[in-house]
């Protein structure tokens, strides 16, 4: 009988993030006649129906797995029948857009409506024309309530807002024939939760619980124990690894992953804010996979061994590119979280002294800053005149075809788990230039081998590094075939299925005694 | 940075006997089923610890620390799995190794020549030894004499001056007065700095907080956590104020359970 494995997310999209990409792959590789693996997640987004479609069209996610959203799944246990008429009808009012008695700004996919001159309402339609966010105002023109809609035809949320700060203090969530299944409490000031309460209409029930995160691991909980045998639950992200630990009634073995560094200082070292319910699992005994070897080493050292921290970094398969490479173009990835994580800035002053030796070069930036960063970066280009040589791009699915098409990936983190940008600029046969940080890129990148590692903030050496990419490009050329080799040879999707099978099928052997009190 | 300690699925079972005769029983008919029950002391622990870790051994009584302690510092063998030490270990408990009828001084003497030392060396680490055991002229007298912390005090003075590459505490530094605790762990905290690895077994969690890097948590014969200092002591505590809550029937029961589930045919 296959067991089931529950991949605990936060969240999975449609263009997935490369933490989300290792996440799909993961699930992928489990599949199998003894494994049934089920993404769970735990936020709040109406398609995950056409999120899961989108990923198994490209490929991204095998046809036999499914995602599993905790809202989804509460609001269909209460979902008896079809819409009912009269959300039906409101739903026709909402989604019209000019409605009588009010004066409207019609902007294509958003309006504003007025009555004799007073801002009252805002909506929002999506793509296929449905309506998606309704807001209304009072008179002072703040905001006093938000109401979300499902593409089935009905209101799913309705967020109350303080008129005095236009924070939030209530969250109402609804099944489709209008029932509304849970509220949650926020204080204004704070921003925190006061409480969350679920209602159930087929018992007659309140319950109380002091927060969202509670909700959601009873609902896991139960959800886990509906499973005839013992199932596995890989806790894959920061937000999911505290939600796994605190299940306390539930039948099921545990495995903790970190994609991500777990450092934020090096010298005295301090972890990462996120990774603190991480060294709780792992002082704990629950198996931890980290992705790369240093990672691991260091958690060992750090944390603890036990003998319950593995390893097993990503494979990666690049897919066959008819791009042309333009020896001239650097690409890079940035990071909207944590504005000392990427240091895009030095980056984009390194890129200017090659620019200013050789104006056929070119800098494509990956993703999202944060403000500040963009702030800064932007002067820079501003100040160097590089706006015709650096680009920015927020986000791309044919990843291949920009590595493969590119001279080099400069990677400026300053610490790493397994870098996907950077072992999938190698598996396309591109040098990487990246910053010798802790964890992963000098396990892939040998110096002068396959690619550079240059100290972190290093101005200097970056330039050196691009230049010597564009000025010699035989040297860029064999840097990259070695580097297509070593990702070819060392993560290989064998290994990385087989590793992964084994942990599953010997992490009984793994799991700590559950304590007595 | 290299282990200097590893356990492999350590395990010290113990027979336990109603009376005399069940143990004689045993003994003379070693081919009849035993009659008695295996109480698992410690069971199937594993972990490793490396050159420079101060690990603090805590649990409540009897979950099977100082079974784990003399495990680790040779004076108990294991019954089953595998332990590595690299290099020397030395276990400096409140009454490890002190012959009661011998004076201090005899005691230094026996103890360095079962450590291998010559005449000349004793005489030259003799000094030393009575210097930082603080007895002065106590150190002329039996060692029945001594208090407990005066006995912790010599045992303590003679295995630093051995300089052991891992070195077992097991509550050496409750009895003794503050002045030498903070001397002896100073010197602790040298000797972790020269890349020694230590263990220390103590009651005293504040004491164990300030001084170790790393904790493991022994409950019922079992590892429940092996982690950082903060990590595993803010659950211990919590543990502990969750355990103090409970009636004295509770506790009982708590710690009942707990036998109960070390023990076994």
């Amino acid at each position: 009988m296959q067991k089931t494995v529950f991949l605990a997310a936060w969240a999975m999209s449609d263009e997935p993030s490369g933490m989300q990409r290792s996440i799909l792959k993961r699930a992928n590789a489990i599949v199998s006649d003894a494994y049934k693996p089920v993404i769970v997640t735990f936020d709040f987004s109406l398609n995950y129906p056409q999120i899961e479609r989108r990923l198994k069209v490209m490929g991204l996610l095998h046809e036999s797995v499914r995602i599993v959203n905790v809202y989804d799944e509460v609001r269909s246990t209460y979902d008896d029948g079809p819409v009912s008429t009269k959300q039906k009808e409101e739903y026709a009012a909402h989604n019209t857009k000019f409605e009588k008695g009010y004066w409207v700004e019609d902007a294509g996919h958003i309006a504003r409506y007025f009555d004799n001159g007073v801002y009252v309402k805002f909506k929002r339609w999506a793509d296929d024309g449905k309506i998606d966010v309704i807001d209304e105002f009072d008179d002072n023109r703040v905001r006093i309530q938000r109401k979300e809609f499902h593409h089935d035809g009905f209101l799913a949320r309705e967020t109350v807002y303080h008129p005095a700060n236009n924070k939030r203090t209530q969250e109402h969530y609804y099944t489709k024939d209008g029932f509304c299944y849970a509220t949650v409490w926020y204080n204004n000031d704070t921003g925190t939760q006061q409480g969350t309460y679920r209602f159930d209409c087929k018992f007659n029930t309140v319950e109380h619980f002091p927060h969202t995160k509670a909700w959601h691991i009873d609902w896991f909980e139960k959800f886990v124990n509906l499973e005839s045998v013992r199932p596995i639950i890989i806790a894959e992200q920061p937000s999911t690894v505290d939600r796994v630990l605190q299940m306390e009634r539930v039948e099921a073995d545990f495995i903790f992953t970190r994609h991500t560094g777990h450092v934020s200082e090096v010298e005295p070292l301090k972890y990462t804010k996120d990774s603190s319910f991480l060294i709780d699992a792992i002082s704990k005994g629950y198996p931890m996979v980290a992705s790369s070897t240093s990672q691991g080493e260091h958690l060992r050292h750090e944390i603890g061994d036990r003998g319950n921290i593995f390893i097993v970094p990503d494979y990666y398969e690049a897919l066959p590119s008819n791009v042309t490479r333009d020896p001239y173009r650097f690409v890079a990835v940035a990071h909207n979280r944590d504005p000392k994580l990427h240091d895009t800035e030095t980056l984009v002053r390194a890129f200017a002294d090659v620019y200013d030796a050789e104006k056929r070069s070119s800098l494509v930036i990956y993703g999202t800053m944060p403000k500040a960063v963009s702030k800064k970066v932007n002067a820079i280009i501003s100040e160097r005149k590089l706006e015709k040589a650096v680009t920015f791009v927020d986000y791309t699915l044919a990843i291949d075809d920009v590595f493969a098409g590119a001279a080099a990936q400069v990677g400026v983190c300053n610490r790493e788990g397994q870098s996907v940008a950077t072992v999938g600029a190698m598996a396309n046969g591109t040098p990487v230039i990246a910053y010798d940080c802790l964890f992963g890129p000098n396990e892939y990148i040998q110096h002068e081998k396959t690619g550079f590692l240059v100290e972190e903030g290093d101005v200097a050496a970056l330039t050196e590094a691009m230049l010597r990419i564009v000025r010699q490009p035989e040297e860029a050329r064999t840097f990259g075939e070695a580097a297509r080799a070593v990702v070819a040879e060392q993560l290989t999707k064998q290994r990385y299925e087989a590793s992964w099978h084994d942990l599953l099928d010997h992490v009984t052997d793994y799991m700590p005694r559950k304590p007595l009190l | 940075m290299a282990h200097s300690v590893i356990l492999k699925n350590v395990t010290k079972t113990y027979a336990m006997y109603e009376s005399k005769f069940e143990q004689l029983t045993d003994l003379m008919l070693p081919f009849k089923k035993k009659k008695g029950r295996k109480f698992d002391a410690i069971e199937g622990i594993s972990f490793s610890v490396d050159e420079g870790d101060i690990v603090g051994l805590v649990g409540i009584n009897g979950s099977g620390k100082s079974t784990l302690s003399n495990i680790i510092g040779g004076l108990t063998p294991e019954s089953s799995g595998e332990i590595i030490v690299k290099g020397d270990v030395n276990v400096i408990a409140i009454k490890s190794g002190l012959s009661n009828n011998l004076t201090g001084k005899e005691n230094i003497e026996f103890k360095c020549l079962l450590m291998g030392y010559s005449k000349e060396k004793i005489a030259e680490v003799m000094p030393q030894i009575i210097e930082f055991s603080e007895l002065g002229d106590f150190i002329n007298q039996p060692v029945k004499q001594y208090s407990s912390g005066m006995k912790s005090k010599l045992g303590f003075a003679i295995s630093v001056t051995a300089d052991p590459d891992v070195i077992v505490i097991d509550e050496a530094l409750s009895v003794g007065d503050q002045t030498f605790t903070d001397k002896s762990l100073a010197k602790m905290m040298e000797y972790k700095k020269r890349g020694k690895t230590i263990f220390f077994v103590s009651h005293n969690t504040k004491q164990v907080e300030d001084f170790c890097t790393k904790i493991a948590w022994i409950e019922g014969g079992h590892l429940r956590e092996f982690g950082p200092t903060n990590t595993v002591m803010k659950n211990y505590r919590a543990f502990i104020k969750k355990y103090n809550q409970l009636s004295e029937s509770e506790q009982k029961a708590f710690r009942d359970r707990l036998a109960a589930s070390r023990k076994h045919d």
